[in-house]
């Protein structure tokens, strides 16, 4: 057993050594994929020339882009946006205490959607940073309309009000989509399928922050976490401020799956995804739990990224579709293993 | 036939039969004005003469007859069958937010349809009620056995997560489909948002025989469902082979459902509203809510259509959109107040 | 003396391939080469099949692809029946979606794009200066013209620009005043039950205009300023245009005749609502012949206006 205290006791957790064997071991597997992610793709090159590329000797000026702006930006956003939605699915999954809860299921994915391709369809001459802006703001608005509508509805009320939202959302979206000129159109469609072909350094920085905050945030929470998914009575019994807590968190999930989608377009099922597969591997404590969450879910959008970009090349399949293809049937096979009732 | 509601009372017989004979009017009031309007004013008189004195060389008559009747004739049977769908689903899944869209039966449809089209390279109608069909099925017992192999059973909750995964896994499905393919998205980005324009009788007299062996199943297996809604147990006390009345309404169901999205695409949360007003005036007696769900399901459907033609005149809106529009908020409505 | 030439030649090469110049595209003024060796389209119809027809040096371009089949260059299979192998052009992905990488591979010293693509521009420039052409702000021939000028292949243009405005001088010639007459593209939407009418059409709309045709009234009210309008079927005998053409495409199934059955299957008996099809001035055209950037296509709309309009109007029409 390890014991960590930091912050003058503000924040200690203790780690199980199979908590922590996993945690390295996946680590390890992202290195791995990282190192496959940086060396491979359309541009052919082998991994001393990738290694040379980034201690800073490229063999061609293009071995240096493709490495250096390509292929690492993507790498690291797919790795920092999976981390943002399983951090925002663990904790929307800790305060509706249902297990089924995603930011894709409650309208977050659907609000950036709907404010996107308004954008592409109706504003075409804004840049891609309005984009990235609205889509913010557009699922910002969507998660505050369900929270509203929802009032002090129990988890059940909320999931299903954001099965409701997202429904009537993606009405409008899509008749946005069948009235705009087709070639907006299309261009609107590959970003609703969730690309991360357009990463940057500058979304590698607002990401790391920002998953960085967010890690911070929830490690400091983490000892209140248990205790809340007990039940609202159990934790306040327990002497837990549920309200203060239960805001912070719902609005810092929000706000991570927000801007993850902003950046990269929806993602399904990540969230949703990620935690899951934690549980399934060990029964650990909350901060352990969410530190391995963040990792699978870094791990599961960078393997899709890979494949979508490798598989068929260069024909390009998006992100978003394949964490759908393999999100869904998952997603059956949780709610079909689920020991207590739904 | 097994009846299992309580005998009615004279009067409530008379007040029910009474209120179909409303509900009669009123869909006719709505198939006529559903007619009397659209992009080009006609006189009212014009268009009854289109109606009693046909003559095809003037185009006014041609506008009635070849393209606002077949619309309206649309509106109605698939405003009947969605309702149907939606009462028969709500009824013996005991949940009451059960609609076609939202259990994943017409991402299946539409899934099939979008594979029909691409792959098959069909372009005739006449089997797309009948692949909509297969494909609302698989996807429909699909979401029924997750459902109900879930902890707990086919569950509200269950119920619609299970079709909400579904759609979703059908749905990046026909996104990879149309991102690959900008042709059918093209031809087909109209009809996935559901609308009734564009259709001709030929369409109908595909569906309609399905529509009507489905309607009609569902007017005989009604006093069923009232009981199935009362629960498994007292439904097979009361001597019904629950498995087997389940399929058989599992089966109106899908054919239901999907001749009206072979007709008019996914049109959403018709099958979700209309019982529920239905049930609020009729109670839970499912021999009165079959027939008044048809009934007010199709004028429910005509109205929406004249708005959809009406609110941006000469434009259209799509019938799918102002659905979704009228209907989402009901269902948030439903989620408040009936959901404990 | 040969090898004196040869290095000329290389240096004069070398000398050309070093100079860059400015021109202005959407996203500010952007230095370009001044004679680009290694393009890179990215849309086919619209960019690749000009670029192919100006003898630019395209070495990638993206296409459209069927499940299964090998990959086209729409425009450039419809009109000249060759493909990226044909061309030694490389596949870099389908439209909208390209794959940077590739493209990177290709190494190429200009790439071109539309405004409404969607890929990342700051990759794009990353590679090599990236010419974006505004659609909404250039005509058809202004941005023909415009592919030619940033390709360094002006020449090219102005020499089959100058035989097409032979043969649109030789058809005026032909009518005694093209204004009086007018002609118009509108395609049935049977989806939607709906006439979708354009005022531009492409390579078709270019030509009409250069004879001097005018639009209808109707297609000129219902439009406005935009490119194109959709009114519903029950207006249809508002369509007004002395000539109505329409396109079909082969390229999906279509044959001459498919438009004809998508209005039937709207409406039976609806020539006798439109004056132009009644009088036998209905006339349906070869889609991506009469609307892709092509020389080409405009030949071939030229060709349709002779033979449909030129030749028949003042014999049956001219009253």
């Amino acid at each position: 057993m390890v014991v960590i205290r930091l912050f003058n006791e503000a924040f200690s957790t203790r780690f199980r050594p199979i908590g922590l064997t996993l945690m390295l071991a996946g680590l390890l597997i992202w290195l791995g994929l990282v190192a496959a992610s940086a060396s491979l793709g359309s541009f052919n090159m082998n991994l001393a020339e990738v290694w040379q590329t980034v201690i800073g000797n490229a063999p061609s000026a293009q071995h240096e882009l493709v490495v250096w702006e390509f292929r690492l930006p993507r790498t690291l956003v797919a790795g920092l946006v999976g981390a943002l939605f399983a951090l925002s699915g663990a904790m929307l999954q800790n305060l509706t205490r249902n297990s089924l809860a995603d930011p894709s299921l409650v309208g977050i994915s659907q609000g950036a959607a709907l404010a996107v391709v308004t954008m592409v369809i109706v504003f075409p001459e804004v840049s891609g940073y309005w984009r990235e802006v609205s889509a913010f703001a557009g699922s910002l608005l969507v998660a505050l309309a369900i929270r509203v509508v929802a009032g002090k509805g129990n988890s059940l009320k909320f999931i299903l009000m954001g099965i409701g939202m997202a429904a009537l959302v993606s009405a409008i979206t899509s008749a946005m989509l069948t009235y705009g000129d087709i070639d907006r159109a299309m261009s609107a469609l590959a970003w609703l399928a969730g690309s991360i072909n357009s990463a940057t350094w500058s979304d590698v920085k607002i990401l790391s922050v920002a998953t960085a905050a967010l890690l911070i945030l929830y490690l400091v929470q983490a000892r209140s976490m248990s205790p809340m998914s007990l039940g609202h009575e159990a934790s306040v019994g327990l002497g837990v401020n549920i309200n203060m807590l239960a805001t912070t968190q719902l609005v810092t999930s929000v706000l991570a799956a927000a801007l993850a989608t902003a950046v990269v377009g929806p993602l399904g099922f990540v969230g949703l995804l990620a935690p899951h597969i934690t549980r399934t591997m060990v029964k650990t404590g909350p901060a352990n739990f969410l530190l391995l969450t963040a990792l699978n879910g870094a791990l599961l959008v960078l393997f899709a990224d890979l494949v979508g970009r490798t598989l068929f090349a260069p024909v390009q399949i998006a992100a978003g579709l394949l964490t759908s293809l393999i999100g869904a049937p998952f997603f059956i096979w949780l709610m079909l293993s689920r020991k207590s009732q739904l | 036939m097994t009846s299992t509601a309580q005998p009615h009372s004279a009067s409530k017989l008379a007040y029910s039969s009474l209120g179909l004979l409303i509900g009669l009017a009123v869909l006719i009031v709505f198939f006529v004005w559903h007619i009397s309007v659209g992009a080009k004013s006609l006189e009212f008189s014009t268009v009854l003469q289109a109606l009693f004195q046909y003559d095809d060389s003037q185009f006014s008559h041609m506008i009635v007859r070849e393209l606002r009747m077949p619309r309206a004739l649309i509106a109605l049977v698939v405003g009947a069958s969605l309702s149907v769908a939606g009462a028969l689903m709500q009824g013996v899944t005991r949940n009451p937010l059960a609609d076609p869209g939202l259990l994943g039966l017409m991402s299946g449809a539409a899934l099939a349809a979008v594979l029909a089209v691409t792959y098959i390279g069909m372009h005739t109608m006449a089997w797309l009620p009948l692949i909509a069909a297969m494909g609302a099925l698989l996807s429909a017992l699909l979401v029924w056995l997750v459902a109900s192999a879930a902890p707990g059973g086919a569950t509200p909750l269950s119920l619609t997560l299970s079709g909400a995964a579904i759609s979703g896994f059908i749905g990046a499905i026909i996104s990879i489909i149309h991102l690959l393919n900008q042709d059918t998205f093209e031809s087909l980005r109209g009809w996935l948002v559901g609308s009734l324009s564009g259709r001709d009788l030929q369409e109908l007299y595909w569906s309609l025989p399905w529509m009507i062996v489905g309607l009609v199943g569902a007017v005989v297996l009604a006093p069923s469902v009232t009981a199935l809604a009362m629960g498994d147990e007292s439904a097979a006390g009361l001597g019904i082979n629950v498995v087997k009345r389940k399929a058989q309404l599992l089966i109106c169901v899908v054919i239901l459902t999907a001749s009206s999205v072979a007709l008019a695409g996914p049109l959403g949360f018709i099958g979700l509203v209309i019982p529920h007003v239905v049930r609020m005036f009729m109670g839970s007696d499912y021999r009165w809510i079959v027939p008044y769900s048809a009934i007010f399901g199709a004028a429910y459907l005509l109205g929406i259509d004249v708005l959809a033609r009406l609110l941006m005149r000469p434009q259209e809106i799509a019938t799918g959109l102002l659905t979704a529009i009228v209907g989402a908020p009901l269902l948030i409505y439903l989620v408040r107040v009936r959901i404990k | 003396m040969k090898s004196i030439i040869a290095l000329f030649l290389t240096l004069v090469t070398a000398i050309s391939l070093a100079q860059t110049r400015t021109v202005a595209s959407y996203q500010g003024e952007i230095e370009i080469p001044a004679n680009p060796q290694r393009i890179v389209a990215l849309l086919d119809h619209m960019i690749m099949l000009p670029l192919y027809e100006l003898d630019a040096n395209v070495v990638g371009s993206v296409g459209r692809q069927w499940e299964g089949q090998e990959p086209y260059i729409r425009g450039v299979r419809a009109l000249y029946q060759q493909n990226f192998a044909d061309l030694g052009v490389e596949f870099v992905g389908t439209a909208f979606s390209a794959d940077i990488e590739k493209i990177t591979a290709l190494n190429p010293d200009l790439i071109i794009t539309y405004n409404f693509g969607s890929e990342s521009l700051e990759q794009l420039e990353a590679i090599a200066p990236t010419y974006v052409i505004d659609a909404d702000k250039y005509s058809y021939m202004e941005r023909f013209e415009l592919l030619a000028e940033v390709t360094n292949t002006t020449d090219v243009f102005n020499a089959k620009k100058a035989h097409y405005d032979e043969r649109v001088a030789e058809i005026q010639a032909w009518l005694t005043n093209p204004a009086d007459i007018s002609v118009a593209m509108a395609m049935p939407r049977p989806d939607s039950a709906e006439i979708t009418l354009y005022r531009d059409y492409g390579a078709f709309s270019q030509v009409a205009n250069d004879i001097g045709f005018s639009l209808p009234a109707f297609f000129a009210e219902q439009i406005g300023e935009s490119a194109s309008a959709k009114i519903s079927i029950e207006d249809l005998a508002s369509i007004d245009a002395d000539y109505l053409f329409d396109t079909f495409e082969p390229n999906r199934g279509d044959t001459a005749t498919s438009t004809i059955e998508r209005y039937n299957s709207m409406i039976p008996n609806w020539c006798e609502a439109v004056e132009a099809c009644r009088e036998g001035r209905y006339i349906p055209l070869r889609r991506t012949d009469s609307f892709s950037m092509s020389f080409k296509a405009l030949d071939y709309v030229l060709a349709q206006f002779a033979t449909h309009i030129a030749a028949r109007h003042e014999l049956y029409f001219n009253e």
